[in-house]
């Protein structure tokens, strides 16, 4: 930003048009910062300015991981997201429920813990999880690094906590060194955190045949994915399931047009959403919609884990959020669509 | 330097790195580039504010299907504002509470929004899905049918659709006025189910649509717009205040850090002024010490000559070039031994290794080969250095010499020597005085000078002593003294002040010598005068008694026989009678005359004699004596000559006297002068107006040698003429007399076969003056 600070550019913002009012202020330095203003958001953000091609259209292409990120960090936060000294018992990593190589799932209903603890939840995957909006079913966490401390404080989940977890790291010289060459305090869990959130931004599934499909590619997808994309459409599937990550950028009540958890009985704590977090009733049963993008690979699916197959998934979201009765061959194509959307993961490399 | 201004540039040095300080601390938010960064956080922040209500709009309006733009317009809001919050980044806790409060205030305000935002995101996603299923599941339930229902229905549809576009509470209204009729319009087996489902979503869009009316009111409530410009105005303010308080600490730097090197430079100023002064007194020093007549040199704090004056330079000539700075002290002295300057140490344990060691602080004295006597006295100095001093006492060492050989002359002298201070008080006395009073050294020495007085001399004597010798003169006196066993002695003094150089008295020199014997001898030769004194006075009363028992029978021999001689009773026949009558006057007469004259010698000699003071006039005089004489030399064959001046002027005397003057010498004239000689009388007025009588005879003269004796009495000139010469040998001794008498003067010019002048001279005093003035 600093660098914009003496450049006088000759227009006005670009973007702004609430914010001419702004030009009122005679001061020299209050132009010069609307100036940079303009500038930042002009020069600043070209992912930004290339996205906007996008606008308008519900769903968009998932871009590559930014180049930015510190790859020491990265490394170690790959490191730290295996590592099981995070619980207390040294049995439980973030990768134990979150497998690179499973969706980022643990393939489970609910989570398992240390001890053979059962959690209350569904393991949501770790894929693209940079780009939800919040994290966790109920969207309690503002960041991924906010996100990584909570299962190692979880009882059910490793159970630890940071002063125990820095205390086992600090015994090994690798990590403490691996550490201290990116960060001047050293192990701590802000900084294990930061690794791991770090790490975790380069969990993305690029190149995904859809988005192959939306960039043109109009044999990336079949015909019957085709099809389901434009079901997924007039169902009105996308009203929720939208933008990059189609999902993961808005709340939504479990069943809005039936009642999905009398029907399911047994409601739960877990259950209430984000009633728990706000403890307001129009939140009740409210929860983060999920991103779709490697939903192929994340069974069972919803947060209770009830639906064992993608089909089943489909089928529950038709009746509950959509009021609607949707037949097998619709199902059919809006899986395939739901294939489609997931692409690969590629290990992190800047170059 | 006054004890104000010393602290000064401390003060203003002290104030100006406080105010450094200070100005470091008030302006370390005025980082411009933080300012500006600042400033654009506000504008981004309701510049996204905006952008987010367009968005949110757009979105209650189903015209956005993709939520991602909110999402990332929500998270650069969250990031900026988390950016302002920040003490470190932004603004939170550095201008004030205002705009802190302010600051919460936004904060709770966006995270309302953002809540709002959330529900109105889930709500439009019914709605949209809703108002995309309803119209063709109607028209899917209507298709071919005109019934009531579907007429029905389609109204629903028709009413929900205005609803969604213009959601007014009329609208509404409508809408559940149809809906209520749909819900009781029974409808075939095979539709009631879709129906049912028509009303769920309608309840569905109804409810969502009615929440985000709600949720959009709350939203635009929330005025964090009006909050940001606050903000804004806020740090504005703020940033112009900083700008100001910066521009006010810039012009107070300025001047104290200007106050502050003026008080620097008059700090320099005075240092330069002292180091001036220290120079100059140190030149002042040097001049003094090169002044002085010791020798004076110093070593510094290492030990290594650095300073010596040229008197010191002087006193080690001998050491030539050796004499060096930087040389140390040790060597210094080394080579001193080494070259005789210091040859002998006159200490009373004086060695040289003695003094290296212990030398300091401890005067010494040395002999040079030379003969020069050199005090010495090397003292350890605050700084660490040495200070040796030399002072040449060679002339001190003559003198003392001189001294010795003078308090030895004073020790051995056979006079008596006392010396006392101003006061009056012993200070010193020789051996001979013990010897002589008795008193030792130790008893006299302290006490007064008066130890030995006897106590005769009066006050007033002792008063007259000290006034002489306090005017600085000598005294000279005898004093009878008393010795320390009582019995007394005789001492004659000579007592003078002593006095310093500028002429002060410090002490009092008697030299005194015992006169005991000789006043012994005075005393006994002052008896001896006393009785002849009193034989002389008894022998003159005798003469006088004498002379007086002896004119009474001489005048009857006198007067008888001249009446026997004229006859005056008759004549006697026998001319022996007549002879021997004559004889016996002529001898009475004489007689007379001698007891006369024995009578006035007597009177003289007692001291009785004294003279009238007449008027005489000596011409007249002088006329009568000669005619008187004129017989006497007749018969002795003299030619008597008169030269008297006429005119001669009066004088005061006794006439008798100096008519018996001039008598005495004529008839001495006329005694000693052979047949057909002359006799002159001569008078007459000097030109120094005096009156000169004087007698001139062609005599035989008075030889030179006895012209002095014939003036005492009963002498005559020689034995050879006594027999022609008769008389009583007084006749001179009573002129010369007479003559001192009346203050004249007696010459006698006269030698053998020269004849003899004798001149009476009258002092022109004895001149008779009148009333005018006139003689």
């Amino acid at each position: 930003m600093k660098r914009n600070s003496h450049i006088r550019l000759p227009f006005q913002m670009e973007r702004a048009s609430g914010g001419t009012a702004l030009l009122e202020r005679s001061q020299s330095w209050a132009v010069i910062a609307i100036t940079m203003v303009s500038a930042v958001l002009v020069w600043g953000n070209p992912a930004q300015a290339a996205d906007s091609i996008w606008r308008g259209s519900a769903l968009s292409p998932l871009p590559n991981a930014s180049s930015d990120i510190d790859l020491r960090k990265v490394q170690l936060g790959e490191e730290m997201f295996h590592d099981a000294r995070l619980s207390a018992d040294d049995t439980i990593s973030c990768a134990t429920c979150h497998d690179l190589n499973n969706g980022g799932v643990d393939g489970r209903q609910k989570a398992v813990g240390i001890g053979g603890a059962e959690g209350t939840i569904n393991t949501p995957t770790v894929f693209n999880s940079a780009y939800n909006f919040k994290q966790f079913w109920d969207g309690r966490a503002e960041s991924l690094e906010e996100q990584a401390a909570g299962p190692v404080h979880n009882p059910s989940e490793m159970g630890s906590n940071w002063p125990d977890v820095v205390a086992k790291l600090k015994k090994d010289e690798r990590i403490v060194r691996m550490f201290s060459d990116i960060y001047t305090d050293g192990v701590t869990g802000n900084n294990i955190v930061d690794a791991i959130a770090t790490f975790e931004r380069t969990l993305v599934t690029i190149d995904a045949p859809f988005d192959r499909y939306l960039q043109g590619d109009k044999t990336a997808i079949s015909v019957e994915a085709a099809k389901g994309y434009e079901l997924f459409s007039t169902y009105g599937c996308i009203s929720c399931h939208q933008g990059v990550n189609v999902g993961g950028n808005m709340y939504q009540t479990m069943g809005i047009m039936g009642d999905y958890f009398k029907d399911r009985g047994d409601v739960k704590d877990q259950d209430l959403g984000r009633y728990k977090i706000t403890g307001r009733e129009s939140d009740r049963h409210v929860f983060k919609v999920p991103s779709l993008r490697v939903v192929a690979h994340t069974a069972p699916y919803f947060h209770d884990g009830s639906a064992e197959t993608l089909e089943d998934a489909v089928r529950n979201m038709a009746k509950y959020q959509l009021g609607r009765n949707m037949p097998e061959a619709d199902i059919n194509a809006i899986v395939a669509f739901l294939n489609s959307l997931a692409g690969d993961y590629k290990r992190f490399d800047p170059r | 330097m006054t004890k104000a201004s010393r602290p000064l540039p401390f003060i203003l040095l002290a104030a100006t790195a406080l105010l450094v300080v200070v100005f470091y601390f008030q302006t370390r938010h005025m980082d411009l580039d933080r300012q500006n960064s600042t400033a654009h956080d506000i504008l981004s922040l309701k510049q996204l504010d905006t952008q987010l209500s367009e968005e949110t709009l757009k979105a209650a309006s189903l015209q956005i299907s993709n939520y991602d733009t909110i999402v990332r317009t929500i998270s650069e809001i969250q990031v900026i504002s988390e950016r302002l919050h920040n003490p470190d980044t932004g603004l939170y806790g550095l201008i004030g509470p205002e705009i802190d409060k302010r600051l919460n205030t936004l904060q709770s305000l966006m995270l309302t929004k953002f809540e709002l935002v959330e529900s109105i995101k889930s709500r439009m996603a019914i709605v949209r899905n809703t108002v995309n299923y309803l119209p063709l599941e109607v028209t899917r339930i209507t298709q071919h049918r005109t019934d009531f229902g579907s007429m029905v229905l389609q109204r629903l549809i028709t009413a929900l659709l205005v609803n969604n576009l213009t959601p007014t509470p009329t609208n509404k209204d409508a809408l559940e006025r149809i809906f209520e009729i749909v819900q009781a319009i029974p409808f075939t087996e095979d539709n009631q189910g879709k129906v049912d489902m028509v009303l769920v979503h309608v309840r569905a869009n109804l409810s969502s649509r009615e929440a985000t009316m709600a949720d959009m009111a709350k939203f635009t409530d929330q005025n964090t717009i009006q909050i940001l410009d606050e903000i804004m105005d806020m740090h504005i303010e703020y940033s112009l205040n900083r700008i100001k308080l910066a521009n006010q600490f810039r012009i107070l730097l300025l001047v104290l850090s200007l106050a502050l090197f003026a008080g620097l430079a008059f700090a320099l100023f005075q240092l330069r002024k002292a180091h001036d002064q220290a120079r100059m007194t140190s030149r002042q020093f040097r001049d003094a010490v090169e002044s002085i007549n010791e020798g004076f040199a110093f070593f510094d704090a290492n030990g290594r000559l650095s300073f010596w004056n040229q008197k010191f330079g002087q006193l080690h000539q001998g050491l030539g070039n050796t004499l060096n700075k930087g040389m140390t002290y040790e060597s210094f002295f080394n080579a001193c031994t080494d070259n005789n300057i210091y040859q002998e140490f006159m200490n009373a344990n004086g060695s040289k290794q003695d003094q290296i060691e212990h030398g300091l602080g401890r005067p010494y004295i040395v002999k040079s080969a030379d003969g020069t006597w050199i005090m010495s006295s090397d003292s350890r100095m605050a700084d660490g250095g040495t200070a040796c001093v030399r002072v040449d006492m060679t002339d001190a060492k003559r003198t003392e010499e001189k001294l010795r050989n003078l308090s030895r002359a004073v020790e051995q002298s056979p006079a008596s020597v006392m010396i006392t201070n101003t006061k009056g008080i012993i200070t010193y006395v020789n051996p001979k005085f013990e010897e002589a009073t008795g008193y030792s050294y130790d008893e006299a020495v302290g006490q007064g000078a008066n130890l030995v007085n006897s106590g005769e001399k009066s006050a007033k004597e002792y008063s007259s002593l000290w006034e002489t010798l306090s005017q600085g003169k000598e005294w000279h006196g005898e004093f009878h003294n008393k010795r320390k066993d009582g019995t007394l002695f005789w001492e004659y003094a000579s007592i003078s002040p002593v006095k310093n150089d500028l002429g002060e008295t410090t002490h009092y020199l008697a030299v005194k010598e015992d006169i005991t014997d000789r006043k012994q001898a005075l005393a006994d030769l002052i008896l001896a005068k006393e009785q002849a004194e009193m034989a002389s006075h008894a022998k003159t009363q005798f003469l006088a008694n004498m002379s007086h028992e002896l004119r009474t029978p001489l005048n009857a021999i006198i007067g008888f026989s001249e009446i026997i001689k004229e006859q005056m009773f008759g004549s006697i026949d026998n001319d022996n009678y007549v002879e021997y009558s004559i004889n016996i006057h002529a001898s009475g007469q004489h007689l007379l005359e001698v007891i006369n004259d024995i009578l006035d010698v007597s009177r003289i000699e007692s001291g009785t004699m004294t003279i009238r003071e007449d008027v005489v006039d000596i011409a007249h005089l002088c006329d009568e004596t000669i005619e008187m004489i004129q017989p006497q030399a007749h018969m002795a064959k003299l030619k008597l000559v008169r030269e008297i001046d006429e005119n001669l002027p009066l004088i005061r005397g006794d006439m008798l006297r100096i008519k018996q003057i001039i008598i005495n010498l004529l008839t001495n004239a006329i005694k000693f002068t052979p047949q057909d000689g002359k006799v002159t009388l001569v008078g007459t007025k000097k030109p120094d107006g005096s009156i000169m009588l004087a007698v001139r005879d062609t005599g035989y003269g008075i030889p030179k040698d006895k012209q002095d004796k014939i003036l005492e009495p009963f002498e005559q000139v020689s034995d050879i003429y006594s027999r022609n010469h008769e008389g009583s040998g007084l006749g001179l001794f009573l002129v010369s007399s007479f003559v001192a008498l009346h203050q004249a003067e007696l010459i006698i010019d006269s030698d053998i076969d020269q004849g003899t002048t004798v001149t009476v001279n009258f002092p022109a005093s004895r001149l008779v003056v009148d009333a005018q003035g006139h003689i």
